[in-house]
C-alpha cells in the first residue's frame, strides 16, 4: 500500500538537520519526446545534483514543462531512461513515484478543505488518523499558515494557496520535489517573498528540488544550478554566476540579462580585438581558448561605464580598456539604476548601459549628451561558436 | 425605458402560459364526474392521492423517470467522458453533432423508428432469429422495455451534453496531482473527477427526471399500455372519460413534482456559484 517511505512526525520540522534525508539523485539518460511531428526535447542527458535546487530555464516551447513532466511521469519519454535515487523509473506511473510536485495553478482540489488537500497524499498512502492529523498540522506550520485547515482553497489569497500547494506536495516526504513555474501567478512582491520562502524550505530539507521557470531573475536567485534549454535541448548549464558572467552562446547571454554584442577577432596575444569600424583595434576581451579566429564578444550593460566625452578622464587607463565615443538617445530612470541606450557611429545596434543611481542628485548624463562608454576586457566574455537558433530572433530586450 | 421590451414576451407569458395555469388550476377544484362521497373542494387530489390505484400511478411513473435517469446516467458518463478527455477536435464535433441531430428530428418520427426496429416481425426480431438465438420473435413492443429504450434515447443527449460542459471545465492539472499524490487512475477519478462533475451530473439527472415523468408520446406508442404513468392517465381523461376537473388535479400534481425538481436544481446550483 505504502509506495514511498513515510517518515514519522518528528524528523521533519523545519529547522532539523535533515540527517535521514539525504537528497536524492536524478539522471535524464538521452531522454527525448515529441507530439506527433513536433519535437518537444532532442535526445537530452540531464544529472540532477542531490538536495540541491536545479532551475530548468528557457523561453515557452524550449521543452522545460516537458522535461518536468516526464520526471514527474505525467508524460513518457520515446527514448531514454529517467533514474531516481539510481532505480530506474522510467515505465513507474507517477503516483508510484513518490516525487512532489507543485503546478503553476496551485491546482488544489476546490472540493476540499486545506486540511484535507494536504493530507491527500497520506491518506492514499493508507497513514493512520493520528500520523495524519499530526503531519498535516506541521506541514502547515512549515508553510506558515497554521490556523487555515478547516478553509476551502477558494477562500485563501494567491500566496496562501500556493503555500498550501507545497505543504501538499511536502508532506508525503517525496524524494524529488518538482516545481512548474510556481510563482508565475503571483505579483511581484509575493514572488519575491516566496522566492525566500521557497529557497528557506528547500535548504532546511534539503530536498532536491527541479524547478521550471522562464523568469531568468527566479532561476538566478532561486537556484544553486541552472540548466538552460531552448528549442528542445540544453544548452548550457552552471552555477547562476557562471551562467550569468560567462555566457557561452548569444543565446544564453541575451536570455539570461541583456548583452552588447562585437564582432571581434583574436591577435594571437590573447586578446580579442575589434574586427573593423569604430575603435577598430581596441581589445574587447581577453581570451586564450583555442577557436574560431573571429568571434562575438558579449559584455553585460552593468560592467560599462559612461562619462561624458568632455569630463576628465577618472579612472586610471592602462591602455588596454575600449572606449567608444557616442551619443546618448535614450535614457530611462528604474530606482535603483539608470538605463542609458548609446549610439556608436557606424554600428547598428545601440548599446545598453547601467549606471547605478548611487547620487540623489541623478545620473548627470541627459539624453542627446555626447559619452565615452568603456569597460575593462577582462569583464567581456567571448562566446562560443554562434548557435544558430538566436540567429533569426534577434536580441532580446 | 428597458421595461417596455419585456412588454411583448410578457404578454405572450401571460395569454398563453398564466393564463391557462390559473384555468387548469380552477378546474381542478371543479366537480368531476365520479365524485367520491362528500367531495368537497379537494376532491379530486383526494381521489388522486388517496386511491390506491392512482398512488400506484404516481409511483410507476417517478419509477419509471427514475430508472431512465440511471440508465442515462451509466451510458452518458463514458460519452461524456470520452468527448471531454478523449476525441480530439474533429471527433468531438461529431460527437456533438451525433447528440444534437436526434433533437432535430421531431419525438414521433424517433418514437416510430423504435415502432419499425421493435416489432414483432421489426429488424432486432429478424436478426436475433437469423442469428438462432431465439425461436421465436420477442414481445419487445408494448413493454416497459421498449418505453425505457426510446426513453433513454431521446434523453440521453441532454444527460451527456450536462456531464460533459462541467467535465470540460475541469482542469487536468487536478488529477495529475492527485496521481503525483499517489492515486491510481481510479482512485483520482474516485477522489477528483467524479466529485466535481457532480454538479453536471446532478443538473442533468434532475433535467432527465423531469422530462421522463412528463413524457407522453413514447409512453403512447413504445408502451401500448403496459405502463401507466400521469401524463397517460391524463389523456385518458380527456379523451375516454372526460374528466376534465380530475385530468387538471393530475396536471397539477405533474406540476408539483417539476416545481420540486427545479428547486433541487436552483440548489445545485445555487451550491456551486459560491
Amino acid at each position: 500500500m505504502t509506495a514511498f517511505p513515510i517518515a514519522t512526525p518528528t524528523d521533519r520540522t523545519a529547522n532539523c538537520d535533515a540527517i535521514d534525508r539525504k537528497g536524492v539523485a536524478v539522471r535524464l539518460d538521452g531522454i527525448s519526446k515529441r507530439f506527433r511531428s513536433v519535437i518537444a526535447l532532442r535526445p537530452t542527458t540531464l544529472d540532477i545534483r542531490p538536495g540541491r535546487m536545479t532551475a530548468l530555464l528557457g523561453p515557452s516551447g524550449c521543452g522545460k514543462t516537458t522535461t518536468l513532466r516526464m520526471l514527474a511521469g505525467l508524460e513518457a519519454p520515446d527514448d531514454g531512461r529517467i533514474l531516481i535515487g539510481g532505480a530506474d523509473v522510467t515505465r513507474v506511473p507517477p503516483n508510484k513515484r513518490g516525487l512532489g510536485m507543485v503546478f503553476q495553478s496551485y491546482s488544489l482540489f476546490p472540493h476540499m478543505t486545506v486540511g484535507e488537500n494536504v493530507s491527500f497524499g497520506l491518506r492514499m498512502a493508507g497513514v493512520g488518523s493520528d500520523e495524519i492529523a499530526a503531519r498535516t498540522a506541521e506541514m502547515l506550520a512549515m508553510v506558515r499558515l497554521p490556523h487555515v485547515e478547516s478553509r476551502y482553497p477558494s477562500q485563501l489569497s494567491g500566496g496562501q494557496q500556493q503555500r498550501v500547494a507545497l505543504a501538499r506536495a511536502l508532506v508525503t516526504n517525496p524524494a524529488v520535489l518538482l516545481l512548474d513555474e510556481p510563482l508565475a501567478a503571483l505579483d511581484r512582491h509575493l514572488r519575491e517573498e516566496m522566492q525566500f520562502e521557497l529557497r528557506r524550505i528547500q535548504s532546511d530539507l534539503q530536498i532536491t528540488t527541479v524547478i521550471v521557470t522562464h523568469d531568468q531573475e527566479e532561476a538566478l536567485t532561486m537556484s544553486d544550478e541552472i540548466v538552460v534549454m531552448n528549442d528542445g535541448q540544453v544548452v548550457q548549464s552552471g552555477a547562476p554566476d557562471d551562467i550569468y558572467n560567462k555566457p557561452q552562446t548569444r543565446f544564453v547571454a541575451e536570455f539570461l540579462g541583456t548583452a552588447n554584442l562585437f564582432q571581434g577577432v583574436k591577435d594571437g596575444h590573447g586578446n580579442v580585438r575589434i574586427a573593423s569600424g569604430v575603435g577598430e583595434g581596441a581589445v574587447l576581451a581577453h581570451s586564450s581558448a583555442p577557436g574560431a579566429a573571429a568571434g562575438t564578444v558579449a559584455i553585460r550593460p552593468e560592467k560599462m561605464w559612461l562619462r561624458l566625452h568632455d569630463a576628465p578622464e577618472t579612472a586610471p587607463q592602462d591602455g588596454t580598456e575600449v572606449n567608444l565615443a557616442g551619443r546618448v538617445t535614450g535614457h530611462v530612470f528604474r530606482g535603483n539604476n539608470h538605463v542609458f541606450r548609446v549610439e556608436i557611429a557606424g554600428r547598428e545596434a545601440p548599446l545598453v548601459v547601467y549606471q547605478q543611481a548611487k547620487d540623489l542628485v541623478g545620473a548627470g548624463i541627459e539624453q542627446g549628451d555626447m559619452v565615452t562608454v568603456g569597460w575593462h576586457p577582462q569583464n567581456a566574455v567571448l562566446l562560443a561558436s554562434e548557435d544558430t537558433t538566436s540567429e533569426q530572433k534577434g536580441p532580446s530586450e | 425605458m428597458g421595461f417596455s421590451f419585456m412588454i411583448p414576451s410578457l404578454l405572450l407569458l401571460v395569454a398563453f402560459f398564466i393564463v391557462p395555469l390559473v384555468f387548469v388550476g380552477e378546474m381542478s377544484f371543479r366537480e368531476g364526474r365520479l365524485p367520491p362521497p362528500g367531495g368537497g373542494l379537494w376532491q379530486n387530489y383526494e381521489r388522486l392521492f388517496f386511491d390506491s390505484f392512482y398512488l400506484g400511478v404516481i409511483g410507476e411513473t417517478m419509477l419509471l423517470s427514475v430508472v431512465v435517469t440511471l440508465i442515462c446516467i451509466l451510458v452518458g458518463y463514458p460519452v461524456a467522458y470520452f468527448m471531454v478527455r478523449h476525441a480530439g477536435g474533429k471527433l468531438y464535433n461529431l460527437i456533438i453533432f451525433l447528440l444534437i441531430a436526434p433533437l432535430l428530428t421531431p419525438i414521433i418520427m424517433r418514437t416510430f423508428g423504435w415502432q419499425v426496429l421493435l416489432a414483432r416481425r421489426g429488424l432486432v426480431n429478424e436478426w436475433l432469429q437469423s442469428l438462432d438465438l431465439i425461436s421465436k420473435p420477442l414481445a419487445l413492443l408494448n413493454s416497459p422495455v421498449a418505453v425505457v429504450l426510446g426513453l433513454v434515447h431521446v434523453l440521453a443527449p441532454f444527460m451527456i451534453l450536462s456531464i460533459a460542459s462541467v467535465l470540460a471545465g475541469i482542469d487536468r492539472r487536478l488529477e495529475e496531482s492527485a496521481r503525483m499524490l499517489g492515486a491510481g487512475k481510479g482512485m483520482s477519478f474516485l477522489k477528483i473527477t467524479l466529485p466535481l462533475s457532480m454538479d453536471g451530473l446532478g443538473t442533468g439527472a434532475i433535467l432527465v427526471f423531469m422530462l421522463a415523468n412528463g413524457s407522453f408520446v413514447t409512453l403512447l406508442l413504445l408502451g401500448g399500455g403496459s405502463l401507466q404513468t400521469l401524463p397517460l392517465l391524463i389523456y385518458q381523461q380527456f379523451n375516454t372519460t372526460r374528466d376534465l376537473p380530475f385530468a387538471a388535479a393530475m396536471s397539477n400534481a405533474l406540476l408539483l413534482i417539476a416545481f420540486i425538481c427545479l428547486f433541487f436544481q436552483l440548489r445545485l446550483i445555487r451550491r456551486k456559484g459560491v
